[in-house]
């Protein structure tokens, strides 16, 4: 084991960590692994040195209440985090108590270089025995010992926007397995936030028990004055308890499950902290500087002008760098104050933010580049910079100002070159300047002046009529032409639909024979009109229909009776007078057309 | 008998659509005409009064045109020429920002003028803030000319004429079973779809999607809409916006400037570090 530290030490030794690994303060902490126990339990009291490796042991007090069961047994430990090694050699010794109580273990100590180094006294309270029953039915002893959270800030009252560094600490007991943790920050929407680097992970010693520590820091900047709120953040976790198996399987399975972890149980732990109040103060009214651009913090500026020799109207880049610790990334523009209104023309600034440090709070710089242009040659330096911020710590408003650089310009048309050759007169062609920009004249076309106010679109009538009639003529059009295909297609349609004209027209014929008093034609052509005009409606042949059957047919299409009757009747009258010697006077045929005409209305409603 | 009235009726749609296009409106052709020549002929004497260095009466003479524009318009009497010169005279006079307003107007109505476009690119060069108005590209442009050739009226009226045609077309395939008439009606119902979407897609932009321009020298976004809110980012004369809401004399805004980087996130950056509330008094409505 010594072998293997020698080697160690060696290789960092090598490798350059050495000067990280000495440069570590020397520190001797004491832990126990549970400040209250049973009587009849035994607690583990470890001394760790921390920083050094080549030290004796450390001196243990005189225990009182305690004996010493065995020990020391001394433990080496060397770990490196980001490239910073740390050395910490401990020594355990297990102690019995000898009664029920509160005891004190001493400080122990340690002489190392000439130094006497000791570590803080450690309170242990010595309980009773629970009976065994009581334990098996809260097995968890005191959980909230063995891990907690803080949520903590490194003050309470600040300014809008000065910093404020926010730490979240899981603390849980040296040695405690535990996994999957999860960390829910609080919301902090009145703060523009920054996560101060990577999660730092340290050893501390709380009420006598050594903890490993997660902290994550974040750094807040309020913009909202008042009392503001930071709610609580949620953590959770498991912890891995380790379950004995009751049976063990005689084919060594649970050797297998053990190594893959299977016979652990993750205790589920969930844990809130407190919420924090913070008082945001309002930066002060007084004093206020005119060029103030909320920044808060302690900044120092520094400022270049590249080139130093130019024309007139050619530009000059003014850097002016803000480093220091704060709102870095909100920082306003600094002010540029020239002697005359007209000795400069200014461009808008390009800024960039560099954070260079976040380990102890936001700390960077910000670099604003401003393109300003001469206007004339008397000018002998660049403008004045003024920038102005509030300093929280004496709660002032400081201004850093710098002074002009001198520069030198040039009017390049007081100068007359001497042109001897043909090279130098054409070096001088170039692309034409444009002498001032100004805008484009008013319009002034009459002809296409009209009232474009009056949209189609605010015209709802005039839209809906436009929109619906052409739909309307499609759709009629439509109808039309299937209409007319049918009739040309579909003889019996066509037949159904020529039916009523056709027996009107025979009727005006018969008609014209009454007043003829050619009493058996007309009584033929009223019983072929009657007769056509069932075919018709019913797709049948004329001759297909006597006066016989007619009736029968009618029955069938679901005609009415009476129709059927008055139609049957119509016709036997037609018949008996076309084939009888007996006179028909013209009152009769008239009375038979009306008869006739009335039926032929009825079948035109009912087929 | 039908055909002989499908042609008179279609005429008398045409004659409809023309009486009702000429018949709204208060002030007539004539009396605005006579009240732009006027402001025109304003502009035109304050522009000799100010070659003449005479700036005090240069610019009473412009800000009497930008009045006599300014009547037009409340009269209900638009047009982009009108929108145009009123932004000139506002520029005249040292508003750039409601020059802006003004110019954006008129873009709208005469969207194939380069004079307004070359306006509204020399005034931006002066703005104080940097704009991050993701441009159009020109491909786009291109692909679809008539969206940004033509206005909202002129979609319109051209969707409608379409809309016309392809039911002329339908109707004359119900009765005439040519092929070239099939094809000329897909082609109408096709041109009739791209022209329905561009409308939609116009009228969107132009009523659904409200905008603003900064017509104060500065003006502070704030958090909430009030003057206890603190102030979150200070825009400039000339920037341009999204106006998101209205309450108590307050617009929640979205601005199209360029800000450096915060200390949140970039996609938060993005959406919530540009939105804020500002006085309405300082945003002129295009």
């Amino acid at each position: 084991m010594k072998l293997f530290f020698t080697f160690v030490i060696s290789l960092l030794l090598l490798t350059g960590y050495s000067g990280r690994a000495f440069a570590e303060e020397i520190r001797l902490t004491a832990s126990v692994d549970n400040a209250m126990i049973e009587v009849g339990n035994y607690v583990r009291l470890t001394i760790e040195i921390h920083g050094a490796f080549d030290t004796d042991q450390p001196k243990l007090p005189e225990l009182e209440g305690f004996s010493k069961q065995y020990g020391p047994s001394i433990t080496t430990q060397t770990r490196i985090i980001n490239n910073a090694v740390s050395i910490n050699r401990g020594f355990t010794y297990m102690l019995v108590p000898n009664g029920i109580g509160k005891y004190s273990i001493p400080p122990a100590t340690l002489k190392y270089k000439g130094k006497t180094y000791t570590t803080d006294p450690i309170e242990i309270e010595v309980v009773e025995r629970k009976p065994f029953e009581k334990k098996r039915e809260k097995p968890d002893m005191d959980i909230n010992k063995k891990l907690f959270i803080e949520l903590t800030t490194d003050k309470n009252e600040a300014y809008i926007y000065e910093q404020i560094i926010l730490s979240f600490k899981f603390f849980f007991q040296k040695g405690l397995p535990v996994e999957d943790l999860n960390y829910v920050p609080p919301s902090t929407k009145s703060f523009l936030a920054e996560r101060l680097g990577d999660e730092r992970r340290y050893e501390e010693v709380r009420e006598g028990i050594l903890y490993s520590v997660i902290e994550l820091q974040t750094a807040l900047f309020p913009v909202v004055s008042g009392t503001l709120e930071i709610p609580p953040a949620n953590f959770k976790c498991n912890i891995i308890v380790r379950q004995q198996s009751s049976r063990r399987n005689p084919f060594g399975e649970s050797l297998f499950d053990e190594f893959l972890g299977r016979n652990d149980y993750r205790y589920p732990v969930e844990r809130e902290t407190n919420s924090i109040k913070l008082e945001i103060k309002s930066l002060p009214e007084k004093d206020k500087p005119d060029d103030f651009a909320d920044a808060v913090g302690n900044f120092t500026m520094d400022v270049t002008a590249k080139p130093a020799k130019v024309n007139v109207g050619d530009p000059i880049t003014v850097t002016i760098k803000i480093a220091g610790k704060g709102n870095i990334k909100t920082l306003g523009e600094p002010l540029l104050k020239p002697e005359g209104e007209d000795d400069y023309k200014f461009y808008s600034t390009e800024a960039k933010t560099t954070i260079t440090d976040k380990e102890a709070g936001i700390r960077g710089e910000k670099v604003f580049n401003k393109v300003i242009e001469p206007q004339h040659e008397n000018i002998r330096a660049t403008p004045m910079v003024s920038f102005s911020y509030f300093d929280p710590v004496i709660g002032k408003y400081q201004n850093i100002t710098h002074e002009p650089i001198p520069i030198s310009v040039e009017n390049p048309e007081t100068e007359i070159p001497l042109r001897f050759t043909l090279k130098d007169t054409e070096r001088t062609k170039g692309e034409v300047k444009i002498l001032t920009k100004d805008i484009l004249p008013i319009m002034t076309n009459v002809d296409s002046f009209n009232n474009q106010g009056r949209g189609i679109l605010k015209r709802p009538l005039f839209l809906g009529f436009i929109f619906c009639t052409p739909i309307l003529l499609v759709l009629f059009c439509t109808y039309l032409q299937r209409h007319r295909d049918r009739l040309q297609t579909d003889t019996s349609y066509a037949r159904k639909k020529r039916a009523l004209p056709q027996a009107k027209n025979q009727l005006e014929n018969t008609k014209q024979m009454i007043r003829s008093e050619k009493s058996t034609e007309f009584y033929s052509m009223l019983a072929k009109t009657l007769t056509e005009l069932v075919a018709d409606k019913l797709n049948l042949p004329p001759a297909s229909l006597t006066s016989n059957n007619i009736g029968d047919t009618l029955d069938r299409r679901g005609v009415p009776p009476e129709t059927v009757v008055e139609l049957k009747e119509c016709l036997e009258l037609c018949d008996h007078a076309r084939f009888s010697s007996a006179s028909n006077t013209t009152d009769q045929m008239e009375s038979v057309f009306k008869r006739a005409e009335r039926i032929i209305e009825l079948l035109e409603k009912q087929l | 008998m039908i055909y002989k009235s499908i042609p008179l009726f279609l005429s008398l749609l045409t004659i409809a659509f023309f009486t009702q296009y000429a018949s709204a409106g208060g002030l007539s052709d004539n009396e605005a005409i006579d009240i732009f020549f006027q402001a025109n002929n304003e502009y035109g004497a304050a522009q000799k009064a100010m070659a003449a260095k005479e700036e005090q009466e240069a610019l009473e003479k412009f800000n009497h045109a930008a009045q006599l524009y300014e009547q037009l318009i409340q009269s209900e009497y638009e047009n982009g020429q009108i929108y145009y010169n009123l932004g000139n005279s506002y520029y005249r006079q040292g508003m750039p920002g409601k020059s802006i307003v003004a110019y954006r107007k008129a873009e709208k109505m005469l969207p194939r003028s380069g004079d307004i476009k070359a306006n509204i690119a020399l005034l931006k060069k002066d703005f104080g803030d940097k704009e991050s108005v993701s441009q159009v590209p020109e491909f786009l442009k291109t692909l679809c000319f008539w969206y940004f050739f033509l206005n909202l009226n002129e979609i319109t009226a051209l969707t409608i004429y379409i809309y016309i045609a392809f039911m002329t077309s339908l109707i004359s395939a119900v009765f005439l079973p040519y092929r070239w008439i099939r094809n000329s009606t897909t082609a109408c119902a096709i041109c009739l779809v791209i022209l329905v979407i561009s409308l939609g897609v116009k009228i969107y932009s132009e009523y659904s999607c409200e905008k603003g321009v900064v017509i104060a020298k500065e003006c502070k976004i704030r958090y909430g809409p009030g003057e206890e809110y603190e102030p979150k980012l200070k825009i400039h004369e000339g920037a341009e916006l999204k106006i998101e809401e209205e309450r108590e004399g307050w617009y929640k805004v979205f601005v199209y400037v360029e800000i450096e980087k915060t200390l949140e996130e970039k996609e938060k950056r993005d959406t919530e570090s540009k939105r804020g509330w500002v006085e309405k008094e300082k945003i002129g409505k295009i």
